[in-house]
């Protein structure tokens, strides 16, 4: 066991100095030749944002969904909180967004508290859990959509700083950005870690195999999971504040989304959950797969209408044509989605444990013929 | 303004139908295999699309699609669980409900990829006809999806409840080991149930399409509603289904003529589910399949 440990830490080790150094070249020659069109420079950048921004997201919903196994599909709930609380109080009093960041943090924390304790008192486990984040998030983003302070419908557009410094959390280049994501990842990973091995750690593993062998053996199951919400979503709000900082505009259709929350979990499942680096590796398997086939049916259904195609007074062979052409210029979109779906199901069908653990298998096997 | 309680009572009752038609098909899995399917919902669409491109392609009213697509929506069925379903029944529960969530986001993106997230809609000659009833207006179509879903359901009550077939789909709800060992083909019941389970859910979704506008992610809320109805109901409890179906119809009616902002009537639909499921009255209605 102990030499894979090894093993994979050099390989995670080497990855982390190609990311740090991967600015200095995106733009490089090479790259540009290498990569398929559109995907060098910035836009390649771009790509890591969403790959760290959505492993450290992944990472935050393990603590919960997998050290603890209570299965959260609204995370976007607290994405959405860190947003908008850093947001509205960088709009209403200029304090910067680090400071937001922390006090999103907090208040994602505190609502997770709540929504554990109600959800817990009652004793709702796996799909009723499940529902009830699923309706929490759902309640939230409504709320968001029908208040006037949070811009509504219209969203939240944060105003552009006189000067970019990092105080200000606002930039020109997607290099800071860059660093910053990587930076939420790295923290993400080292707070996984530092759970993983703790006490606390151990707690969430026994309540997720079995809740009464855990409180038999003197586990307060109740107390450790709502710790468990609260961490997972005030780690969460952290990444909403960063996504917001980035995209300067946010909007409850955008940041709160079931979506969101699907595929955050996706990314943990699919990588293994329940381990340090299952989220990680899920990511950064899952998020390129998604983007290049964003990149090559690029535009999603541009232009044509289905309806209109429908009832259009032509010959239905040409019909039939016109449609043929319309699904090759990548239909009404949602194929980067629709593989992932595919995907999350193969790996419930044949690898149920993600697959990190099948990469460790196949480790294994080789030091054992070596 | 007793025209306006009346007038939300049939509205309830009227939508209320077709949400136990949705949750008779979702108790039954549940019931028969223990299975939570994330993905019911989405099945509606399947129903929806189906009627839908019956009517615009080949004109065909939407009615009698919903009774040509059934062996199509059974076959659905049939498959996913023999595909799908059946190699995770063992699994840990997380990975049976995240199966369900692959076939929820599979369906919905092929509709997406296919028939693009618009918001499509069936108009049919008779969509706006009305009766009236003591000064309240009930609309055909929504009357004719109420009574079609209460004459499934009692004939699939009568179905589980007569037939050989029927029986041995309760069998399987008692205990799944006693009936294998009684010699029950569980694997063809688990079938048969999630066949039966699409069949309801996309014969809702066709008899919808008349007064309800139809696109890729339609499903969830249903998906909601329909968890909520059972578990109000009562685990795999059809009658309790059939009669929560009702329930759920009239409260998020009245939850709305009472809410007067019209953006905060679905959060007090949300709110009423969230309560249902904290205090889940399990046995309300019992749990057995009966």
């Amino acid at each position: 066991m102990i030499p894979q440990i090894k093993i994979s830490h050099y390989i995670y080790g080497l990855t982390l100095l190609f990311l740090l150094s991967l600015p200095l070249y995106a733009e490089s020659d090479f790259v540009v030749a290498v990569m398929p069109d559109g995907l060098s420079g910035s836009a390649l950048l771009h790509v890591g944002i969403l790959i760290f921004m959505f492993a450290y997201l992944s990472s935050s919903w393990n603590i919960l969904g997998g050290f603890a196994g209570q299965l959260s599909l609204g995370h976007a709930a607290f994405f959405g909180i860190g947003a908008y609380t850093s947001s509205l109080i960088y709009v209403h009093t200029g304090v910067s967004p680090w400071i937001g960041m922390i006090a999103g943090a907090v208040i994602a924390a505190i609502v997770g508290y709540g929504l554990g304790f109600i959800s817990f008192k009652y004793g709702l486990k796996g799909p009723f859990f499940a529902l009830v984040t699923i309706a929490f998030a759902e309640i939230l983003r409504l709320l968001f959509l029908y208040f006037d302070f949070t811009g509504g419908p219209l969203g939240l557009l944060i105003p552009l700083s006189s000067e970019y410094t990092f105080w200000e959390y606002q930039f020109l280049e997607k290099e800071p950005y860059y660093f910053i994501a990587l930076g939420l990842m790295v923290f993400g990973i080292i707070i996984c870690a530092i759970v993983s091995s703790s006490k606390f750690g151990y707690y969430l593993r026994a309540i997720r195999e079995s809740e009464e062998a855990a409180e038999a053996l003197g586990i307060h199951s109740m107390h450790n999971k709502m710790h468990a919400v609260a961490l997972s979503a005030a780690m969460t709000a952290l990444g909403g504040t960063f996504y917001a900082q980035y995209t300067q505009y946010i909007v409850p259709d955008d940041v709160i989304k079931i979506a969101l929350s699907i595929e955050i979990i996706l990314f943990a499942v699919i990588g293994g959950s329940g381990l340090v680096m299952g989220p990680i590796i899920g990511t950064f398997l899952l998020v390129p797969i998604g983007e290049m086939s964003r990149i090559v049916f690029e535009g999603g259904g541009a232009g044509a209408s289905l309806v209109a195609l429908i009832n259009e007074e032509i010959p239905s062979g040409e019909k039939f044509i016109r449609y043929l052409e319309y699904l090759s210029s990548g239909g009404g979109g949602g194929l980067a989605i629709l593989l992932y779906g595919v995907i999350l199901i193969l790996v419930c069908l044949a690898l149920p444990r993600g697959v990190l653990p099948a990469f460790h298998k196949i480790g294994m096997k080789r030091e054992g013929s070596s | 303004m007793a025209t306006v309680y009346l007038q939300a009572l049939i509205s309830g009752i009227l939508i209320g139908g077709v949400f136990s038609l949705i949750s008779v098909g979702l108790t039954l899995t549940f019931g028969v295999m223990k299975i939570k399917n994330f993905a019911h919902g989405d099945f509606l669409i399947v129903g929806m699309y189906f009627a839908f491109f019956c009517y615009t392609l080949l004109g065909i009213d939407p009615y009698l699609a919903a009774i040509l697509g059934l062996p199509i929506f059974f076959g659905l069925g049939w498959i996913i669980q023999k595909f799908l379903i059946r190699p995770v029944l063992y699994a840990p529960e997380t990975i049976k409900i995240l199966v369900t969530v692959g076939i929820s986001l599979c369906l919905q993106n092929i509709a997406v990829f296919f028939f693009s997230p618009d918001f499509q809609t069936v108009q049919v000659a008779y969509g706006s006809n009305t009766v009236e009833f003591f000064g309240a207006r009930i609309s055909l179509t929504r009357l004719a999806a109420t009574a079609l879903a209460v004459v499934v359901v009692i004939g699939l009550y009568q179905f589980l409840m007569k037939t050989r077939t029927g029986r041995a789909i309760r069998a399987c709800a008692e205990d799944g080991d006693g009936a294998l060992a009684v010699g029950i083909d569980i694997d063809r019941i688990y079938k048969i149930a999630l066949g039966i389970s699409t069949v309801c859910v996309c014969l809702a979704g066709a008899m919808m399409t008349p007064f309800f506008y139809i696109s890729p992610t339609v499903g969830l809320s249903f998906t909601l509603t329909a968890f909520v109805v059972v578990v109000l109901g009562g685990l795999g409890n059809l009658k309790g289904a059939l009669i929560g179906g009702f329930i759920i119809g009239v409260v998020e009616s009245f939850g709305e003529i009472l809410m007067p902002e019209a953006a905060l009537k679905q959060v007090a639909t949300f709110t009423i589910f969230t309560l249902i499921l904290l205090f889940r009255p399990t046995g309300l209605f019992g749990t057995k399949l009966t």
